[in-house]
């Protein structure tokens, strides 16, 4: 009873930004239920540092722990995971108009990220599909937020729909991997691969593991399954698109990346099909939205198209987990911060609706010199051009995978090919900044709060870039 | 082996549900396919739960819960939707968007 006791009281204290970001969405709805909107915002903002700097410290320290049985830990694989999920949460609070915050919108998004949260740093796969499940229930209320916009209602029923779709998918695997192994727990999935029972359930296994990857797939955008997130990222209000394509995604994909390295990390040597299954998933994943992007008018659209493609190069890492595992820290936290960082100036350009046409680009340089460096900036590390931290997330990614052998060579030439086909785009933004226009209707929400976090996601993508190894993965203890 | 028939009954179920979700168009129609998915999970967890351990019990209620959030939404969307558009059916909704843009 006493273990139990300090057991409980280690899980509160490390857990600390996990339950800030929960107490913060209670006292953000009652504060907002007497329409202080603004005490609302700066208390969201207060909780939100708390929990980012609390997780740093804790990165700092070394945390190591697991607590109830192996059911949930905290380990360098879950805070920097928190971390990369905590900016772009932030970035979606700085591109929120008047509009939305005097709705719901502030307590559901401290809540879907709670439950992000939680999701990397489970190890037990009814946990994970309880977490995943509480942190997409309010996404969808966030999404049908903006009922004017005729974008809005078919965006939110495209995402009702698949994610609907996903809770089956992995509720159908739970149940088959529990009807193999008897239990839940990665620890004893793990060992139940590893032992000579497994012959006879191998394609229960297999069968199981291919309804949750499906089911993640959703989620994390994978090509086959990402038709919903381009209309889903268009039609959702903007500040919620930055919440959608960085804290939403990366909770799919760390979720993948998580039951892979953990549960399943035997798999791969009884059954090679599982591999090239992922492979082709991946390379279908880089191809596709690269060579849709080109064709675009829209800027919210385009970035959907650039953030289903960064899912494509993440995928790498489900391909060969144990090699290039530790690189997707780094790569999830600078494209937390250029992507959330890109929508915010859409936002800041066109608002919260659907109609954001390249024309609004034009002239920028002049009219908002600070909104277009930033967007710049963005734009030119996710393409991954030197300077900037997306180039050192994405030449690691690529130079790790190409030394895994001969299946990896080929798809990190593929990668670095739609990568190349990817500038063309970026660079096609960034020319109609330059271009004059004629057309004098633009108007630019200016506002000191999107300045400074401009001006702040310009310093740390130059200054990351220097220091990846900071931000590289640990093997996740289960 | 018992249990193994029983799987291979309930699947049906189960692909009937997924069906419905891909096929339909009508809104409500989709929430009953995924009712009908989702049942075929619970028996499945259930038939499991008396092969191999009691934890499947608590796993099906859980399950449960879920579908059941996940309908309250549902209905909430249908509303919005009948209520903006005057109809709950997905493809209409597009080419409603069409003609009002």
């Amino acid at each position: 009873m006493i273990e139990n006791y300090q057991d409980f009281q280690n899980f509160m204290y490390y857990f600390s930004p996990f339950f800030l970001l929960l107490v913060g969405s209670l006292v953000v709805s009652v504060v907002s239920l007497f329409k202080r909107f603004l005490a609302a915002k700066i208390l969201s903002y207060i909780f939100l540092l708390f929990s980012l700097s609390i997780t740093i410290y804790f990165m700092y320290v070394n945390v190591n722990l697991l607590f109830f049985g192996n059911l949930v830990a905290v380990d360098n694989f879950s805070l920097i995971s928190w971390i990369a999920l905590i900016l772009g949460a932030i970035f979606s609070f700085a591109s929120m108009g008047d509009d939305l915050i005097q709705k719901e919108t502030q307590p559901l998004l401290l809540l879907s990220l709670a439950a992000s949260l939680f999701v990397v740093s489970v190890r037990d796969l009814l946990l994970l599909f309880l977490a995943i499940e509480t942190s997409v229930f309010p996404a969808y209320v966030l999404v049908a937020q903006f009922k004017r916009d005729y974008f809005s209602l078919e965006a939110t029923v495209k995402f009702f729909v698949f994610g609907v779709l996903a809770t089956l998918l992995f509720a159908y695997g739970l149940a088959v991997i529990y009807g193999a192994v008897g239990a839940t727990s990665f620890s004893s999935i793990n060992s139940f691969i590893s032992s000579s029972s497994v012959n006879n359930y191998v394609n229960f296994i297999i069968l199981g593991l291919i309804l949750l990857l499906a089911s993640l797939a959703i989620k994390s955008t994978l090509v086959p399954l990402h038709v919903w997130a381009i209309d889903t990222y268009q039609g959702s209000p903007t500040s919620i698109s930055v919440f959608l394509s960085t804290t939403s995604k990366l909770t799919g994909l760390f979720s993948v990346a998580l039951i892979l390295v953990t549960a399943f990390r035997n798999l791969f040597d009884i059954e090679p099909f599982i591999r090239y299954l992922l492979a082709i998933l991946a390379l279908v994943t880089m191809i596709l939205p690269n060579v849709a992007a080109l064709v675009q008018k829209n800027i919210k659209r385009l970035l959907a198209y650039s953030s289903v493609a960064h899912a494509g190069y993440m995928s790498l890492v489900f391909v060969f987990p144990l090699e290039t595992f530790p690189i997707l820290g780094f790569y999830a936290v600078t494209y937390s911060i250029a992507k959330s960082v890109s929508f915010l100036v859409t936002k800041r350009i066109s608002g919260e609706g659907s109609d954001s046409p390249y024309n609004n680009l034009m002239s920028l340089f002049k009219l908002d010199p600070l909104a277009a460096t930033t967007f710049t900036v963005a734009l030119l590390s996710l393409a991954g051009i030197p300077p900037f931290a997306g180039f050192m997330a994405k030449f690691l990614l690529f130079l790790n995978t190409a030394f895994t052998g001969n299946l990896g060579l080929a798809l990190a030439l593929v990668a670095l090919i739609m990568s190349g086909i990817s500038v063309y785009y970026y660079a096609y933004l960034i020319r109609l900044e330059v271009i004059e226009s004629n057309n004098e209707n633009i108007s630019i929400f200016k506002n000191s709060e999107m300045d400074a976090f401009m001006i702040i996601s310009i310093i740390a993508l130059v200054i990351l870039t220097f220091f990846p190894s900071y931000l590289y993965y640990q093997f996740p203890i289960f | 082996m018992n249990a193994l028939i029983a799987l291979i009954a309930v699947l049906p179920l189960f692909l009937i549900g997924v069906y419905g979700i891909l096929a339909r168009r009508h809104f409500i129609r989709i929430i009953i396919s995924v009712e009908i998915a989702m049942s075929a999970v619970i028996l499945t967890i259930g038939t499991f739960a008396t092969v191999t351990s009691s934890f499947g019990e608590v796993l099906g209620v859980l399950v449960i819960i879920i579908i059941a959030l996940e309908a309250a939404l549902g209905l909430a969307i249908a509303i919005e939707m009948d209520r903006t558009y005057k109809s709950v059916d997905i493809l209409e909704i597009r080419k409603l968007k069409e003609e009002t843009q």
